[in-house]
Order: C-alpha cells, then structure tokens, then sequence
C-alpha cells in the first residue's frame, strides 16, 4: 500500500513537472538571448534579430561577456 | 533557510525522503538535525539561544513534574520564565528600553550614557520563547505532563516547519505527535503539498507584488501623498496577510507531508465582522496565546468593567510590543485595544442601528460591518507599517486625497518604477484572493476541488506553477514580514 501511494505521487509529481521541463529544455535549445551559449539549432542572425526586438541590452551585455571570456 | 529560497527546494525533499526511510524511533534525530541546520543557515551562533532555552525548559519542567505543591513549584517557573524572558528582552527590547531611557535624560540634562548592546535579532525569538513559555506554564498548572525525552523536547522547541514564525503551537497538541509513527500516505502527501503551493504563491507573487509598491511608497514617504497614501496603506493590508498567512500554510503543508498537524493560523481574517471576530481569524496561535496566558489570568471580563477595559489594553499593549521594539507596534496594539473598548461600550447602540438595517437588508448590514472593520484594521496597520512614529503621523496628516491626484492616478509611482499596468496587475492578484478566500467560505477549497474534475485542479496546479515562475518580481529573495518578530 505505502509503495503502491510512493509510485503514485512519484508519477503525479513527474507529469506536474514534465512541461516545466520541456519548457526550460526548449529555452536552453532556442536560448533567444544566447545566455547559455550552447545550442546551435536556431542561426547567429536570426538569433539577433529576435533579442534585438525583445531586449537589445540583455542580448548586447551577453554577446560582451561572451567575447570576454573568449579572449581571456 | 527561507522557504522561498532554491535552498529549501532542495533541504525538503532530502528531509522527507530521510524522514519516510529511517524508522520511527530516531526519526527525531533527523528532525533535529534539520531544524537545526534550518536555523543555522541564518545565524550559527544563536542556535545556542534555543539550546540554552530548550536545556532551561527541560530542566524546570521536570523539576516542577517531581514536586506536589504548588507553592514549591514556582521557584521554577519564576526560574523559566525569567531565563526565557530575560534572553528575550536582551536580544529584542533592551536597546529600545535604552534608547527611551537616554532620551529621558536628555530631557532633563543628565549626563549620562546609557549602554546599548549591539547584537542582531535572533530569528523567530518570539515565536520559540511563547512554544516554550506556553509548556512550562502548561506543566506548572498541571494541564500538560512534563517531557522526559530530552530529544523530542528540544524538536518541540525547534521543529523546522514553524521554528521561525509560527504557528504557536501547544505542548499538548504537538508534544504526542512526535510519539506518533507517521506512515507515508498518498492523500496526505498531497494534501501538505497543495496547502504549500497556495502558500508559496500567497508569499512570492501576491505579497511580493504588493511589496514593490508599499516599499517604495513607505519607505520614501515624504514623495507621497493622499491616494498613493491610501492605495500603499490598502496593498500592504493585502501583503501583509499574503505574506504571513503564506508562510503559516507553507509551514502547515510542510509539516504536513510528514504527517504533523499544525494549528490554523488564519481563517479569512478580512471578511470578519467585529475587531473581536478579527481577533478570533488573525493570527490565531498568538491571540490564543495572550487570551490564555495573559489576559484570562489578569481576570479577562469575570471583574469590574474598568478592569476588563484594563486587561484589554494591557493584552493588546504587549500584543504590539510582542511584534516589535517600537513605539508604532505598541500604538498598533493599543489601537486594537482601543477598537475593543470603544465596541463594548457601544454594543448596544451598534446593535440598534444594526438591526435596522438588517430588516432592510441582511447583505447590505453584513457588508457594511466588514467594510467598517476592514477600514478600521487597515488605518491600524499604518502605524505597523511606517518605519518610525513620524512616519506615520506624516501618513495620518496627508491621506486625505486631492481631486486634481485621481487625474494622473497613472503617474504617481513612476518613481518606484511603476506603471498603471503593474498597479492593475496587483490589483488582479487581490481579486484573485478575495476570490479563493469567498471560495474557501464553505469549506477547505482543495477538498471541494476533490469532488471537482481533474482537470480543474491541474488546471489550477499550473495558474499557480505559472504564476511562480512568471509572476514573481525579478528582485531578490524577500523576507518574510513576521521573521523580524
């Protein structure tokens, strides 16, 4: 009985928690603002053209930070 | 640890698996160890406070169990009380009572230098002090059989989910359950779970909205004037019960989970119909506390009308001073006294005109009774807000709003970064608890939700999930409200 309730709450707590997931894997793939600097599916320019709109700062302190660490 | 914090994410899932693993019987030791390392994460140091208190508890409770007479055994509640007491005046009032001492000589050109004692605030001093207080006073009249189990003991003192802000519990409501073996339940489990998620969404998107706006507005209150005045005085009465009701439910479902019950703390304070049902709805632990430990000893209202007006005051007097070391607490708490007084004394001619207009119309008189107290409630808690007495004298002296302010209502918290639309948002997030609190009038709204379909409550899971992630104001971490006290 208390593992049959332990699986249950395990498999709500994975369905609750699924689109969270899938929402945060999704970002870190399109990652609009290239914060995590890793994923390559959507293109440099179209990148910046989209974070230009949204928040051009945000998008400019990174693209510097980026660059920063690469010299360093 | 703050519950809002990604630390917490992660301590109370290791301590209920930890929990629901290990068996019954050192099941306290784990507790103890996390409400410890709970309380130490803030400060290392004053967890020697709660030892010396759980030690000097322990010590005087058993002393007091062992001797018949009751004459004998007040040398050690005497003994309790002023260790408990004296650390708490130490650490809380002493440098307010030095303050008032010095300014009194300067008055009168005394030369002379009153100590002050620099030290920060222990965390949730007053809450552990009354849990502690309430058992030794509860041993001492019998009504309770003192603990022999040093360990369990000292998780009664310290049991994380409430250690730093409640709710008060009682030694004869708590005490047995830690006795009790907790097996894990689905229902349960779930049931702890939802009460934190309301909680968590009460604390970090509705009274951390709330909180921009009557920050800004309080804590640069010359800027500010009649209705910016009105509407951060209205916020904060909102934030203030999102925020410590919040906390309590957080606390509640996380003791929950593991199969503790803990007491209700607030029940829908706002819709009360009396400053004396308000106190029966707000904060319920502490106000039972006072009624039990202080103002039913003083005489409550079995004595002569000028003494029951008496033992009101005092009660709300040390009611304000129990929040804080400050002169708006105590005129906070004498406002309430005064709400009280003032309704005895008009019962009867209250009474009258509110039975006129029940005849003409019942909702109209219920309305009209919880509008008046929530006014009433809401002009006390500026003197609980206002950082100083002069603050809140400036509040009281232009509240009083201008026609030409409700023209360029938009541009008045530009400064705080604020537009129309933020206002709105805040706004929304009051309706939606004035909605849930109406919903909650007949019942625990989860449980009703029970018998609805699924899909309404995942449906709701994921508003609240939503608002967490995307609602929640890009600043730090905010404080609880009541961790000061």
């Amino acid at each position: 009985m208390i593992l049959k309730d332990i699986k249950k709450l395990i498999i709500k707590l994975c369905i609750l928690i699924s689109p969270i997931l899938i929402w945060i894997f999704i970002l870190i793939q399109i990652d609009p603002f290239n914060y995590f600097n890793y994923s390559n599916i959507i293109s440099k320019e179209t990148e910046y053209k989209t974070a230009r709109k949204l928040n051009s700062i945000l998008y400019n302190t990174l693209s510097f930070k980026i660059l920063q660490l690469k010299i360093l | 640890m703050l519950f809002n914090s990604l630390h917490f994410l992660a301590f109370f899932p290791i301590v209920i698996i930890a929990y629901f693993i290990i068996p019954q019987k050192f099941r306290w030791i784990l507790l103890l160890a996390a409400s410890y390392y709970f309380y130490m994460c803030w400060k290392v140091d004053y967890i020697i406070l709660i030892l010396i208190s759980t030690l000097i508890d322990y010590l005087c409770s058993n002393k007091m169990s062992k001797i018949e007479s009751k004459a004998k055994r007040k040398k050690w509640l005497y003994l309790s009380l002023i260790s408990n007491l004296g650390i708490l005046f130490g650490f809380k009032y002493f440098n307010f009572f030095s303050e008032n001492i010095q300014l009194i000589f300067n008055q009168y050109n005394i030369l002379y230098e009153v100590p002050f004692f620099n030290a920060l605030l222990p965390v949730g001093i007053s809450f552990y002090t009354f849990q502690t207080l309430s058992y030794t006073i509860d041993v001492y009249n019998n009504k309770t059989q003192a603990q022999k189990h040093l360990g369990v003991f000292a998780v009664y003192v310290s049991f994380f989910p409430q250690l730093v802000a409640g709710p008060i519990e009682r030694s004869n409501h708590l005490l047995p359950q830690f006795f009790e073996k907790h097996e894990f339940s689905y229902s349960r489990v779930k049931s702890g779970l939802q009460k934190m998620l309301w909680g968590f969404y009460k604390k970090i998107v509705i009274a951390d909205n709330l909180a921009i706006l009557v920050d800004g507005v309080y804590n640069n209150i010359d800027n500010y004037s009649g209705i910016a005045l009105i509407v951060a005085t209205i916020f904060f009465t909102f934030q203030i019960y999102c925020d410590f009701s919040g906390y309590s439910d957080i606390a509640i479902g996380s003791a929950r989970v593991m199969g503790f019950e803990l007491r209700e703390n607030f029940k829908r304070p706002y819709f009360s119909k009396s400053i004396q049902e308000f106190w029966q709805r707000w904060h319920i632990t502490l106000s039972s506390w006072f009624k039990d430990y202080l103002y039913i000893p003083l005489g409550g209202n079995r004595v002569i009308k000028w003494k029951w007006y008496y033992n009101i005051i005092i009660t709300f007097l040390l009611s304000g001073l129990w929040h804080g070391a400050n002169w708006t607490f105590i005129i906070w708490g004498g406002l309430h006294g005064s709400y009280l007084i003032l309704a005895i004394i008009f019962k009867t001619r209250k009474n009258n005109i509110s039975e006129k207009i029940k005849s003409f119309s019942p909702i109209l008189n219920r309305l009209l009774d919880v509008s008046i107290t929530f006014i009433l409630v809401a002009f006390a808690w500026i003197f609980f807000r206002a950082n100083n007495l002069t603050d809140a004298l400036y509040v009281l002296n232009n509240i009083m709003p201008e026609l030409s302010e409700y023209s360029n209502f938009g541009t008045q918290f530009r400064g705080i970064g604020l537009y129309l639309n933020d206002i709105l948002k805040c706004l929304l997030l009051i309706i939606l608890l004035i909605g849930f609190s109406t919903y909650e009038r007949s019942g625990n709204v989860w449980n009703k939700l029970q018998k609805k379909s699924k899909l309404i409550r995942w449906v709701l899971y994921y508003f609240l999930i939503y608002g967490l992630l995307f609602l929640a104001p890009h600043s730090t971490i905010n404080n609880f409200i009541y961790f000061q006290f």
